[in-house]
């Protein structure tokens, strides 16, 4: 998606025009193109104000998402009691092929904790 | 940059101490103006700041939910010198426009009420280093913990409540421990009005005149208003009859313009400008008789409206609670007459195209004194450590764990309070007169001149404050003596030596002695309604002459009817 104006972006998100100032203030979202007269803004808003949503949900504060942002680091997503995803910002709201990840996520996490090993494992798959 | 390439610290966050946000732009002052037209009061609150940044701003100001039946009809925002006015619009309208006007870097003002009656302003175009002041007018309901007293609370920031945390982060309150420098000043009638302030660390004081007196800004303004000199807290008009006149009345009041919802009223008028509303507030009802000219809702080029100030906030709380009207209006109509914020009616102001510079403002938010970490002390909390005593070391007490949830403290919280506490030293003084009279072989002068003694002492505490006007009706307390006085030279109990013989008595004498017994009981209740303000003081000297008159009958009894 490009070339979106203010009201495409709102109807693409959700997001008030307020809250996508808000984002841009905040350093969430990069500024749009084109100046005051042209703004312009794309897929990489859109996927900005999906990032920020999502780590809210999660419980991130503002303050503590800019920081995880801003640092490049992994963002901890706790899955069950001692299992922590932890995962690039720039890869929430990214779409991509979701399944394979999750597919190479699940094997890898059975290899961790299945009681039974490696090679019992294939014989029982086979 | 590549996913793949990123540093990937799981723990890093968590050792971050730094969360913090821009900073927000700062409060530099707060200055309240109070006019009390009970039983409503008019408030106008004046905060300013100034655009520390580099570039073109736009302020978003969060303030605490707006007070129950609390009517804001007002919004003047002075931007470096220059004043603009907002007006009454729609309120998904004037969003629109706003945005819109924000999006093409023109100078717009918003101010809306959200969910659970937040207050949020945006003021976009703020140029760099400018000035700006925010005046909010408003009009609302004073509180009546009493009939002959009023109060009002108004809060300059907000504690975090169930309608702060459900706002969006854009539009959430920001608060900061920064201090800044706070006012209040009330113009009232001083002659016919007390007005008190509390809650400030000076202490309690009585405000005499209309100058400003500092506040602090963390701490929300607690007046009280009690009338005196004849004045009244139920009712205020002026010119009623007239155009442009108002009037306002509490249901204790009495109302007098005499319109199709008031058909006993006693000023009659041929004025076509009137507006009626009846609004139900926690006091009661009050209903406001207030103009709607159909010239004069727009400012002139001066920015003045062509009515009183104060009959435009009492237009503006009319129009809240609209019920009739001279002329034929509907309730939206005169809501946006009236400049009423609502969550319906936003008031807004747009600036026209090209007085900014093409730069897009940035969105700062603008924040209110934490509340929370307020510390009125001025002597340190800890205690002095006193000179260390050489003792034994007791054993370690075992821990016990609190029965239920209720008993757990918290620091900062108060101990528990337990008000009938108060009656038990008055219970065991008394058995101890009781037992004095009985042991003490002293004659009964002495010991009544002791009980009253020990009665005014006890009452002492509940004494109305100096300057009350309770304390004018205090010496009607004094027939609460009459029951015991009645009942002893209803017989002479004073130097009483025993007779031989019963003395002959009239049959009705011992049931008037229970009667004074039953008045004695009624008479504190009975005077309630003339006691306000003074009726703990009142109950008080009830119970000990209720006690008195008790002794006293039983005493009469007895002696008159030996062996019963």
């Amino acid at each position: 998606m490009t070339g979106l104006k203010l009201d495409d972006l709102v109807g693409a998100t959700g997001a008030t025009p307020r809250h996508i100032r808000y984002l841009i203030a905040e350093g969430f979202m990069p500024p749009p193109t084109g100046g005051r007269t042209h703004a312009t803004y794309s897929n990489v808003h859109v996927t900005a104000i999906g990032r920020y949503e999502r780590l809210r949900s999660l419980g991130f504060p503002p303050a503590a998402i800019r920081l995880l942002l801003d640092a490049r680091e992994g963002i901890p997503v706790p899955i069950v009691n001692g299992l922590t995803l932890v995962i690039a910002p720039d890869l929430i709201f990214s779409g991509g092929d979701v399944a394979a990840i999750a597919a190479k996520c699940a094997t890898k996490i059975e290899e961790l904790m299945s009681k039974e090993a490696p090679d019992e494992r294939k014989q029982t798959a086979r | 940059m590549n996913a793949s390439r990123l540093l990937v610290d799981p723990l890093a966050a968590l050792f971050r101490t730094d969360l913090t946000g821009l900073p927000p732009l700062l409060l530099e002052t707060t200055q309240v103006e109070v006019m009390p037209l009970p039983p409503l009061a008019h408030i106008v609150v004046v905060r300013t700041f100034t655009n520390t940044t580099d570039r073109m701003v736009e302020a978003v100001l969060t303030l605490p939910p707006i007070a129950p039946q609390e009517v804001v009809y007002r919004l003047i925002v002075n931007i470096g010198g220059v004043e603009y006015h907002a007006f009454a619009q729609p309120g998904k309208r004037a969003r629109r426009a706003h945005d819109a006007a924000v999006a093409e870097g023109r100078r717009a003002i918003l101010y809306e009420l959200l969910m659970g009656g937040v207050q949020l302003i945006s003021i976009a175009g703020i140029e760099p280093g400018a000035k700006v002041s925010v005046q909010i007018w408003s009009i609302r309901p004073l509180d009546r913990p009493e009939e002959n007293r009023a109060n009002l609370t108004i809060p300059l920031s907000a504690k975090k409540n169930a309608a702060i945390f459900s706002l969006s982060d854009v539009d959430a309150l920001v608060t900061t421990s920064e201090r800044h420098s706070a006012s209040v000043s009330v113009s009232a009638d001083f002659s016919s009005l007390l007005v008190r302030i509390t809650g400030q660390p000076y202490g309690d004081q009585y405000l005499i005149s209309s100058e400003e007196k500092g506040v602090e800004c963390s701490t929300p303004i607690c007046l009280h208003f009690v009338p005196v000199n004849g004045g009244t807290l139920d009712h205020r008009e002026w010119h009623v009859d007239k155009p442009g006149g108002w009037e306002v009345t509490s249901e204790r009041g009495i109302e007098t313009f005499r319109h199709p919802h008031n058909p006993g009223g006693t000023v009659v008028s041929d004025r076509d400008d009137w507006i009626f509303g009846s609004m139900q507030t926690l006091a009661g009802e009050v209903r406001v008789t207030a103009p709607l000219p159909t010239e004069g809702t727009q400012p002139n080029a001066g920015g003045l409206l062509e009515i009183a100030p104060n009959a435009r906030a009492l237009r503006a709380f009319a129009a809240a609670g609209f019920v009739g009207s001279a002329t034929p209006q509907t309730a939206a109509e005169v809501l946006l007459a009236a400049n009423v914020l609502s969550r319906q009616t936003s008031l807004a102001f747009i600036g026209p195209e090209g007085e900014l510079s093409d730069d897009i403002p940035t969105l700062r938010k603008v924040a209110l004194p934490d509340m929370e970490s307020i510390d009125f002390t001025s002597v340190p909390r800890e205690p002095v450590a006193a000179p260390p005593i050489e003792y034994e070391t007791p054993p370690e007490p075992k821990p016990v764990l609190p029965e239920k949830v209720g008993d757990l403290r918290t620091p900062g919280t108060q101990p528990p309070h337990y008000p009938w506490l108060t009656w038990v030293p008055l219970g065991l003084a008394l058995l101890l007169v009781v037992a004095a009279f009985q042991t003490i072989d002293l004659p009964v002068l002495p010991l009544f001149a002791a009980f009253v003694i020990l009665m005014i002492v006890s009452a002492i505490r509940f004494l109305p404050r100096a300057g009350s006007p309770v304390r004018r009706r205090l010496p009607i307390l004094i027939v609460l003596l009459s029951p015991w006085i009645i009942s002893i030279f209803a017989e002479p109990l004073l130097g009483y030596l025993p007779h031989d013989e019963p003395l002959g008595l009239p049959d009705w004498w011992i049931p008037f002695q229970y009667g004074l017994l039953a008045l004695s009981a009624v008479l504190p209740l009975a005077l309630m309604p003339i006691m306000r303000d003074a009726r703990r003081f009142t109950l008080t000297l009830g119970i000990l002459n209720l006690v008195l008159t008790f002794f006293a009958v039983l005493a009469n009894i007895i002696i008159h009817t030996p062996g019963s």
